[in-house]
C-alpha cells in the first residue's frame, strides 16, 4: 500500500517523465496490439482468399514431380515441373473416403498463348460479312482499310525480322516475302472485285496468322471439372455469359483479364479513370490518372487505324461539335483534343465515348461466344494448338479488382489434355500390352517407346519432356479438335498435373495431412501434398514478409524503450540517492526499494498500458465499422475484398499487455538494483 | 532485537550502546584514512550524549558505527545486546528499523509524503500495528513535536523547524532505545535549534530514550549530560 501510494506520487511529482515514458509504453501497446491483430486478420482473410478461391485447403500432385505447387507460378513467372497424377480416379476415391476430406477438385494449371483476336482478323470478318450482305459503300471502305492494314503489317514484320529473333515463336519471314507481297499486289485486289470469297479466304489463312505476332497474350489458366469447381469454389460467380456446360469444351476468362487484357487499351483506360473517380479521387490528385489521359492522347492512332474512312467521315463532325471545333478538323487531330480530358469534362466524354466512338472500335479482342484458339508450347519446343468456344467470363466475389485472384482462366480438363496429348492410362496399358503382344525385347521396346514418345515417363507421362510427341508419329503437326464435347465422365478421372482438396474442418488441417501421408502410404497413391500455404508462395511469403517488418519495427521501438526507461530510471535513482538512503538507514530492506521501483513502473505500465490498449481497441473497433481500403491490386488479395475489416480478440489484447509488461519490468531491473545498492551511509551529511 | 523493544524499561545505569576497541579505516584510492582510531565507550538508557569535535574527526563515523549504518574494521560494537560485526545486512537493516530512530542534519524528509505519511512510514515497515493503531500512534507522536495541525503538510510546506520536528516523531515513532541525531541543528537557526533540542531532551527525559547526537555547536553542547570529544578518530576524554 505505501509502495503504490510512493509509486503514484512518484509519478505525479515527476509528470513530465512519467508522461514521456508512459507515452512511449502507450505507443508500444498500441502497436503490438493493432500490429497482431491487423496481421493475424490479413492471414485470415488471405486464408480464405486463397481458400475459397484457387487452392483449397490442400493441394495434391505427384510425388514424382520435381517442383512443388506453385498455384501463382514462381517469383521468375516461370511453370513449376509438378509431375502428374496418372489416375485421378483412384486418388480421388481414396481421398473421399476420409472423413475430413469435402470434395477433392481435379486441375491443371498451365499456361497457353492465344492466338486469334487481332484487328486484321476481324476487319476481314467485317470484310466478308459485308461482301455477303452485298453492301457495296461498307465493302469499299473496308476494302480500302484492310489494305492499309496489311501495308503496315508488312512494314512491321520487315522491321521486327531488322530487329531479329525477339521470340522463338516469331514466324521466319524469309519464305512468306512472297505471300506478303501478293496481298500487298494490285492484282490481288483485282480479283477481289471478282471473286472476294476465295481472296479473303487467302488472307484469312496466310496473312492474319502473320499479324499473330503482334500481341501474343499469355494466359495463365486452370483446367479442371467446372461444375465440380463451381460448386466447390463458393466466391466462383460468372459475370458475362454463360457457364461451361458439363460436357462442353470450353473458357471462361477471369473478368479481370478480360477487361485489362483484351479490352480495348484507351476505352480500359478510360474505365480505370472513371473507376477511380467513383473511389471519390479526382484526376488532378491521381497521378496514375493523368498518365493514362497522356497515353490515350498519344495512341490515339491505334484508334484510328480501326476507323475506316467511312466512319471517320461520320465520326468527325460528331467530336466537332462536342468540342466546339472546326469541322474541318482531321480526325486525329480531333480524337487527340477528345482525349485531352480533365476532371471538368472527364463524365460528359466518358459518355460521349462509349456512346460515340466505341461502337466504332473492336472493344474486346475475344468476345463471348468467339472461338479462340489455344497454343501450347512444350519443353520441347513443340507447339500444339487447340480450338476452344469462350462461354463467358467469371469472377472471384470480393476479389473482383484483384489481379492475383483475376490470375487464371478456367477451362474444361478435355481441352488441356489434348493440347498436352496427355495420355490415360489405359491407353498406356494398351501400348505395353502391343509392345507384349509382339514380344518385343525390353530394350527394344525402350528405344521404340523412347522414339514415340521420347524418354521412358519416370516423370510420370508429361510429353513435353519428350523429343516427339505423340501426335507426331501420326504426321499431324496440330491437332485441332473437330468435336465441341467430351464424354464428362473422363473429368472424374483420367491425367490431372493437381487437384485441390477442400476439407470439412479447415482447423484440422495437419490432423488431415497425416491422415492423407498414412494412405498414400497405405495405397501407394503417389502423391506428395502442399498446404495451402506453401502452395500460395509468394503470396503466403508476402505476409511473412509483413509479419517479420512488423517484429522488426516492434523490436527496434522496444528495444529503444527499453533503453529510454532504463537511462530514466537510472537518472532518477541518482536524484533520489538521499532519499533512498534514508529509507535504508530507517530500516528499509532492499528488498522494498526493488519493489518500490517496480511498483512505479508497474503503476505506469497498468496506466499507459491500458490507455493504449483502450486506444488499439478503439481503432480496431473503428477500423472494423469502416474497413481498411484497399489500395492496391495485393491489398485486395490479401484483405479478401475492397475492405478489411479487422477483427480482435482478447488474446492480441493480452499479448499487447504482456509484451509491455515485460519491456517495462526488463528496463526496471538494473535501475532498481541500482537503487537497491545505494548505501544507508548516503542518508548521513558526512564531513568525513 | 524484538526482546530489548519488549522488555520492561530498566534503571537508567542499564548499558544499550558498548564499543570496545573500535576502529574504522576507509580505502580512499590507495591511502588508509583511520576514521575512527581504537574507540572504547558505554552509553546507558536515558542518556543526553553529544559527541563533538571538529569537520573530518569521525563523528559521522562513529554514529554510523553505533547506528549499524557501518561495521568497524576491527573491535566490537553492540547494540541492545547484539554484536554488530557478527551481524547480516538484514539483520542489521531489522536492528535499525526496530531499535534506532534517526534524525539527519538535512532532515531527509520524503519528500511525496506527508508529515503524517512520513511519521507514519517507519511503523508501515515494521508491519507490526493496524491501521487504527498505527493512526492512533502518529497522531499522538505529532501533537508530541506540537505539529499537530501540520499532519498533512508536505515537508515542502513547512518550515525548517517543523521539517526537523516530523524527522524527530519519525525518529520515535517505533519507540527505540536509542535515537542518533547527526548534527540535528547545523541547518536551523540558532533559535529553532535550541527549541529542537530542548524537545529532544524532553522526550529523552520523560521516555528514558538514549539520545546520541553529534555537532561541533558549543551553545548545542552544553544541553549534553555527557560530551564525547572526538579528534582525529580517537576520543580524548
Amino acid at each position: 500500500m505505501i509502495l503504490v501510494r510512493l509509486a503514484l506520487r512518484n509519478l505525479w511529482l515527476h509528470k513530465v517523465k512519467s508522461f514521456v515514458l508512459g507515452f512511449v509504453l502507450m505507443f508500444g501497446t498500441i502497436l503490438v496490439i493493432a500490429g497482431n491483430t491487423l496481421i493475424d486478420n490479413i492471414d485470415r482473410t488471405m486464408a480464405t482468399s486463397l481458400i475459397d478461391s484457387v487452392t483449397g485447403h490442400l493441394q495434391i500432385t505427384s510425388a514424382a514431380g520435381e517442383d512443388d505447387m506453385q498455384v501463382f507460378g514462381n517469383f521468375d513467372g516461370s511453370t513449376s515441373d509438378v509431375g502428374s497424377i496418372g489416375d485421378f480416379e483412384r486418388v480421388s476415391k481414396a481421398l473421399s473416403s476420409l472423413p475430413n476430406v469435402k470434395t477433392v477438385v481435379p486441375m491443371a494449371i498451365e499456361n497457353s498463348i492465344i492466338v486469334s483476336g487481332n484487328v486484321l482478323e476481324r476487319k476481314l470478318q467485317e470484310l466478308r460479312e459485308a461482301v455477303n450482305a452485298n453492301d457495296n459503300e461498307r465493302r469499299k471502305a473496308l476494302q480500302i482499310h484492310v489494305r492499309r492494314i496489311i501495308d503496315d503489317l508488312v512494314n512491321d514484320l520487315q522491321n521486327v525480322d531488322a530487329i531479329a529473333d525477339m521470340d522463338k515463336v516469331r514466324i521466319e519471314l524469309g519464305d512468306k516475302t512472297d505471300i506478303l507481297a501478293k496481298a500487298q499486289s494490285d492484282a490481288l485486289w483485282e480479283q477481289f472485285d471478282t471473286e472476294p470469297l476465295d481472296v479473303l479466304e487467302f488472307l484469312e489463312n496466310e496473312i492474319t496468322d502473320l499479324a499473330l505476332d503482334k500481341d501474343l497474350l499469355w494466359l495463365r489458366y486452370i483446367a479442371t471439372d467446372p461444375q465440380l469447381f463451381e460448386k466447390t469454389f463458393s466466391r466462383f460467380e460468372v459475370v458475362d455469359g454463360t457457364m461451361i456446360p458439363r460436357g462442353k469444351r470450353g473458357l471462361l476468362f477471369s473478368k479481370h483479364f478480360y477487361e485489362e487484357r483484351l479490352k480495348n487499351k484507351t476505352a480500359r483506360r478510360l474505365d480505370k479513370i472513371e473507376e477511380k473517380r467513383d473511389d471519390g479521387q479526382t484526376i488532378e490528385d491521381c497521378e496514375d490518372c493523368q498518365q493514362w489521359i497522356e497515353r490515350n492522347k498519344k495512341e490515339v492512332s491505334s484508334l484510328l487505324v480501326e476507323i475506316d474512312d467511312s466512319i471517320r467521315a461520320k465520326l468527325a463532325p460528331v467530336l466537332a461539335k462536342h468540342l466546339a471545333m472546326d469541322a474541318q478538323t482531321p480526325l486525329r487531330d480531333l480524337l487527340a483534343a477528345f482525349m485531352d480530358m480533365d476532371d471538368s469534362n472527364f463524365e460528359q466524354r466518358y459518355q460521349t465515348f462509349y456512346d460515340k466512338v466505341a461502337p466504332h472500335l473492336v472493344m474486346y479482342r475475344i468476345n463471348v461466344n468467339d472461338d479462340v484458339v489455344l497454343s501450347a508450347y512444350t519443353r520441347s519446343g513443340y507447339r500444339r494448338t487447340d480450338k476452344v468456344h469462350v462461354y463467358g467470363t467469371y469472377h472471384f466475389k470480393g476479389l473482383e479488382r484483384s489481379k492475383l485472384a483475376g490470375g487464371f482462366a478456367i477451362m474444361e480438363l478435355a481441352t488441356f489434355r489434348n493440347l498436352y496429348t496427355y495420355m490415360t492410362d489405359e491407353i498406356r496399358k494398351e501400348q505395353a500390352d502391343i509392345r507384349s503382344t509382339y514380344d518385343l525385347p525390353d530394350e527394344l521396346s525402350r528405344e521404340s517407346t523412347e522414339a514415340l514418345f521420347g524418354e521412358e515417363d519416370t516423370d510420370d507421362e508429361k510429353p513435353e519432356e519428350s523429343d516427339e510427341p505423340v501426335a507426331v508419329t501420326e504426321g499431324e503437326m496440330e491437332a485441332i479438335t473437330i468435336t465441341d464435347s467430351f464424354d464428362p465422365n473422363e473429368l472424374t478421372g483420367g491425367v490431372v498435373l493437381n487437384a485441390a482438396i477442400i476439407l470439412h474442418d479447415g482447423e484440422k488441417l495437419e490432423e488431415t495431412i497425416a491422415a492423407i501421408e498414412a494412405l498414400n502410404k497405405e495405397q501407394d497413391l503417389g502423391i506428395k501434398i502442399t498446404t495451402w500455404r506453401d502452395a500460395s508462395g509468394i503470396i503466403a511469403k508476402f505476409i511473412d514478409v509483413i509479419r517479420i517488418v512488423l517484429y522488426t519495427a516492434l523490436f527496434l521501438i522496444f528495444a529503444v524503450a527499453l533503453v529510454i526507461i532504463n537511462n530514466t530510471l537510472v537518472m532518477a535513482t541518482a536524484e533520489r540517492t538521499r532519499e533512498i538512503g534514508t529509507m535504508r538507514a530507517i530500516g528499509a530492506q532492499r528488498r522494498f526499494v526493488i519493489w518500490m521501483f517496480l511498483t512505479e513502473t508497474g503503476a505506469l505500465t497498468v496506466i499507459a498500458g491500458g490507455l493504449g490498449a483502450l486506444i488499439a481497441v478503439g481503432l480496431l473497433q473503428w477500423a472494423r465499422a469502416v474497413g481498411i481500403p484497399a489500395f492496391d491490386d495485393v491489398f485486395f488479395f490479401l484483405f479478401g475484398g475492397p475492405r478489411l475489416y479487422p477483427e480482435w480478440n482478447a488474446g492480441h489484447v493480452g499479448i499487447g499487455l504482456l509484451a509491455i509488461a515485460g519491456i517495462a519490468l526488463a528496463s526496471t531491473l538494473y535501475p532498481a538494483r541500482l537503487a537497491a545498492r545505494i548505501s544507508p551511509r548516503e542518508a548521513m551529511q558526512g564531513d568525513d | 532485537m524484538m526482546r530489548a523493544m519488549l522488555e520492561p524499561a530498566r534503571s537508567a545505569d542499564r548499558v544499550i550502546v558498548e564499543l570496545t576497541n573500535v576502529s574504522k579505516d576507509y580505502h580512499l584510492g590507495n591511502t588508509v584514512v583511520h576514521a575512527v582510531r581504537d574507540v572504547s565507550l558505554t552509553f546507558g538508557t536515558g542518556e543526553f550524549a553529544a559527541i563533538a569535535g571538529p569537520s573530518g574527526s569521525g563523528k559521522t563515523t562513529l554514529l554510523n558505527l553505533i547506528g549499524c549504518i557501518d561495521t568497524p574494521t576491527s573491535g566490537h560494537v553492540v547494540v541492545a545486546d547484539q554484536d554488530t560485526s557478527t551481524m547480516k545486512e538484514k539483520a542489521l537493516t531489522e536492528l535499525r528499523l526496530f531499535n534506532i530512530g534517526f534524525i539527519f542534519q538535512q532532515f531527509n524528509l520524503v519528500s511525496v509524503l506527508t508529515a503524517f505519511q512520513n511519521v507514519e512510514f517507519p511503523l508501515l515497515l515494521q508491519k507490526q500495528l493496524n491501521p487504527d493503531e498505527r493512526r492512533g500512534r502518529v497522531t499522538e507522536m505529532l501533537d508530541k513535536v506540537g505539529l499537530g495541525d501540520h499532519a498533512l503538510h508536505r515537508p515542502s510546506e513547512l518550515s525548517g523547524g517543523q521539517r526537523q520536528r516530523v524527522a524527530i516523531a519519525r525518529a520515535l515513532i517505533t519507540r527505540p532505545d536509542i535515537v542518533l541525531a547527526d548534527e540535528p541543528t547545523a541547518n536551523l537557526d540558532t533559535g529553532t535549534g535550541q527549541t529542537i533540542i530542548d524537545l529532544m531532551k524532553h522526550i529523552s527525559a520523560t521516555d528514558g530514550t538514549t539520545f546520541i547526537f553529534s555537532t561541533h555547536d558549543r551553545a548545542v553542547m552544553e544541553y549534553a549530560h555527557r560530551i564525547i570529544e572526538l579528534t582525529d578518530g580517537r576520543t580524548s576524554s
